[in-house]
């Protein structure tokens, strides 16, 4: 009868830990999940705010030569920006087969302060025209010109 | 009875203890970040309210753009840009001066940049472009 019952204590003893240490794994699992994420929301919301644009060119001389349109972009941010996440909308419709080149000596990364040339192939008509360049939701900038 | 309860207690509080710390860090380090942004971000809004440049002229005979700091903080010369009739034109500019003197290149307030082309200026539209984008236009 003792030693049955010692057995019953044990057995039940195992299975609290065992079903606390499943607990204890699935809570610091989650938590640091969490924590992963809040870290990252952190890092891109920072990011965001220290990253700014803008279009340079002279709205009134835009240099539109054989049906390319060069567009110059100044990273005005604080932080280094990838060209590559470029989106250009002309008239509200997106332009594709852009190329772009960054204004500097052997630059890999667009650096504050730094111009992107963009060379976008698109036909325009006479008249007034707005050009919307954007890295991200937040970082961006448009130009109201006329050809 | 009493020892398994004591012991998944333990656990319990351990577990709990190293996931508030762990997300206790976590939110730390996102408002700081945060924190630190917003305050990049109101610097950067400060020092863009006190630019201001001046189109002093476009010497067409010298082939020199003459641009004044209006503004009450310095201008680096190596931010500027210069378009010409909308073209990128700082390959066309041999040199940039400020009150005549060549060696700097920093422009302080109330201070004449001139900017030394190599192009012809005659009725052209020209475009001074700071770091921070602020820009100043006119025709020659």
């Amino acid at each position: 009868m003792g030693a049955e019952n010692s057995i019953n204590q044990m057995i039940f003893f195992i299975a609290s830990v065992l079903v606390s240490v499943a607990m204890a794994a699935v809570l610091i699992n989650t938590t640091t999940g969490l924590a992963t994420q809040v870290r990252g929301v952190g890092d891109t919301l920072a990011q965001e705010a220290e990253s700014s644009i803008r279009i340079i060119n002279d709205p009134s001389a835009m240099p539109y030569v054989d049906g390319h349109l060069v567009i110059y972009v100044k990273n005005t941010g604080s932080v280094a920006l990838s060209v590559n996440g470029t989106t250009i909308v002309l008239d509200g419709l997106l332009v594709l087969n852009v190329e772009n080149a960054i204004i500097e000596a052997n630059a890999s990364t667009w650096n504050p302060g730094k111009l992107v040339q963009l060379s976008c192939p698109v036909s325009l008509s006479p008249g007034d025209h707005l050009i919307k360049v954007a890295l991200s939701a937040h970082t961006k900038d448009s130009m109201a010109f006329r050809i | 009875m009493g020892l398994s309860l004591a012991a998944s207690a333990a656990i319990l509080f351990s577990a709990s203890v190293i996931a508030f710390s762990a997300l206790f860090g976590a939110v730390s380090e996102f408002q700081s970040e945060i924190g630190m942004a917003e305050a990049g971000l109101a610097n950067q809004h400060l020092d863009n309210s006190m630019i201001s440049l001046a189109l002093e002229g476009v010497d067409v005979g010298n082939h020199t753009i003459l641009v004044r700091n209006s503004g009450t903080s310095t201008i680096d010369l190596r931010g500027l840009d210069v378009l010409v009739n909308g073209t990128l034109a700082n390959g066309n500019a041999l040199w940039k001066d400020v009150d005549g003197d060549n060696t700097t290149q920093l422009a302080f307030p109330q201070e004449l940049i001139t900017i030394h082309m190599d192009i012809e200026l005659e009725g052209a539209a020209v475009k001074v472009v700071t770091r921070n984008g602020y820009s100043v236009a006119g025709r020659a």
